[in-house]
């Protein structure tokens, strides 16, 4: 497989993206490609494919966005990344709250003045706990399925 | 006391202070925790541990590598482990990737590499820079790879499907190579492991020559091929999970023997581990004198998987 790199364009499109949406600075990237495969973007080291063959690699890098277009939806491995640049997009919940997330239930939220639709990293006592889409007045969920099950079991959140 | 007439019959002579050895074989096999250094969360594990109130033991103080009491499955449904911060392994897997003395922008190869404890803890010591290669043939296997690479956010890794004799690389382009074989796994066995495991079936607990032989042929392609893959000035590690001469010491002397520019070095790991030499002589069969610097890890000197680690450089 090779990398189906983005070009100059597309991944200052990126950039700006996360910069808005993420509070990311743009020199933070200066260390990464992208490259599009299947739906989602993937993060590489800068110049990983001039370093080896990768037409044969089964996989590569980390999937950081899914979705074939805006707005992309950010994943576990974005966070894990990204999440020590992110001053934006970020939400702290409650013990109640991050619980509810894990077991992939909606949380209501009021919408403030400044509410913006979209992807947020809940946070508790500065922890990552979850992803979760914010709509008009809720966060859902997106921890996937396959976790849920195995993290409420063990998760015991005390204040 | 169990009775364990594979180690009795084979191995007597062989790992020193022999009846401890069997006494070591009776404890439950501790828990340890390797932080991840790529973890993104914003405290770390003795932090963790702490908050918990967890009764833990920090067994080599140079490492962030923690004991802790059981049962498996409760630190495996962790959030924390789901988010990377660790990754459960052995104290004695650390010792190969280590061996390695890396530095951050290499160019590596890890030849066997699922289920990916060593490729992910190569990640953390290459802080994700460089260009690591991973190959695995079992697909099963490649799947818990994935996830474990993906858990602990390595981004520096291509992962190919192949056996470690296919891999389709030029000579010489790599300047080191983890060659954590397959092997008779028998280093792992202790009482708690094997109760109620499917090892039983698998013939790993008795002798079983026409096994033993095909490993044997199996982990001598791997070598050869690391060899020819290891560019010059490159440092290889060899290990496995084994006491068995036969899948150690045996496969490094017929690299030795083989290529006149490989020769081991001295394992420095920058801390004190209680390792025992590689074996000079076994069951009418010597080996040369430097097979000393390899070296033999047993459980009743550290409380943890037998383990064997040899390291050569290709001048
Ligand atoms: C001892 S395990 C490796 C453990 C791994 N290095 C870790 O630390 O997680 C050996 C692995 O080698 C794989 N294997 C078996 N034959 C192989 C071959 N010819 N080439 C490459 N890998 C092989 C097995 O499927 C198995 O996953």
């Amino acid at each position: 497989m090779l990398p189906n790199l983005l070009n100059d364009n597309e991944f200052q499109l990126i950039q700006n993206y996360c910069f808005d949406r993420y509070g990311i600075e743009k020199e933070v990237w200066i260390y990464y490609s992208l490259y599009k495969r299947k739906e989602g973007l993937w993060l590489v080291n800068k110049g990983i494919e001039n370093q080896i063959d990768l037409s044969q690699a089964e996989s590569f890098g980390l999937r950081i966005l899914s979705g074939k277009n805006y707005p992309y939806k950010i994943t576990r491995s974005f966070v894990q990344v990204f999440l020590k640049h992110m001053s934006k997009g970020l939400i702290e919940v409650t013990s109640a709250q991050a619980e509810s997330l894990l077991k992939r239930e909606t949380i209501q939220i009021e919408a403030g003045p400044n509410f913006q639709k979209g992807y947020y990293v809940c946070l508790y006592q500065e922890k990552f706990v979850a992803i979760a889409l914010r709509t008009q007045d809720a966060f859902v969920s997106q921890v996937p399925k396959s976790l849920t099950g195995q993290l409420s079991n063990n998760l015991k959140f005390s204040e | 006391m169990m009775d364990w007439p594979l180690f009795s019959e084979r191995y007597r002579e062989l790992i020193p202070n022999f009846s401890e050895f069997l006494s070591s074989l009776e404890k439950p096999f501790p828990i340890g925790l390797r932080e991840n250094p790529l973890s993104c969360l914003p405290y770390g594990l003795e932090e963790k541990l702490k908050k918990m109130n967890c009764d833990y033991n920090r067994p080599i103080l140079e490492l962030d590598y923690f004991e802790v009491p059981g049962p498996r499955k409760n630190w495996g449904g962790d959030i924390d482990h789901h988010l990377g911060l660790y990754f459960m392994q052995a104290l004695s897997s650390l010792m190969a990737p280590l061996a390695l003395a890396l530095r951050p922008g290499s160019m590596v190869l890890d030849m066997c590499a699922a289920p990916g404890g060593k490729t992910t803890h190569l990640c953390g010591i290459m802080e994700n820079k460089g260009t690591l290669v991973a190959t695995e043939p079992d697909l099963n296997r490649r799947r818990i790879l994935k996830g474990n690479l993906t858990r602990l956010a390595s981004f520096n890794t291509a992962i190919y499907p192949f056996k470690g004799q296919d891999l389709p690389f030029n000579n010489e382009s790599f300047d080191c190579i983890l060659l954590d074989g397959p092997c008779s796994s028998e280093g792992t066995f202790r009482t708690d492991v094997i109760n109620g495991s499917k090892r039983r079936k698998n013939n790993y607990l008795e002798y079983n020559r026409y096994f033993r032989e095909s490993l044997h042929k199996e982990q001598i392609e791997l070598i050869e091929k690391s060899y020819k893959l290891l560019k010059k000035g490159g440092t290889l590690v060899y290990s496995t999970c084994t006491y068995d001469p036969q899948e150690n010491e045996e496969v490094v002397m017929h690299a030795l023997q083989k290529f006149s520019d490989l020769s081991l070095v001295p394992i420095e790991l920058g801390f004190h581990l209680d390792v025992c030499p590689g074996v000079t002589q076994y069951n009418g069969q010597s080996y040369c004198e430097e097979m000393a610097l390899t070296a033999r890890l047993y459980p009743h000197f550290i409380n943890s998987i037998g383990f064997y680690v040899a390291k050569f450089i290709k001048r």
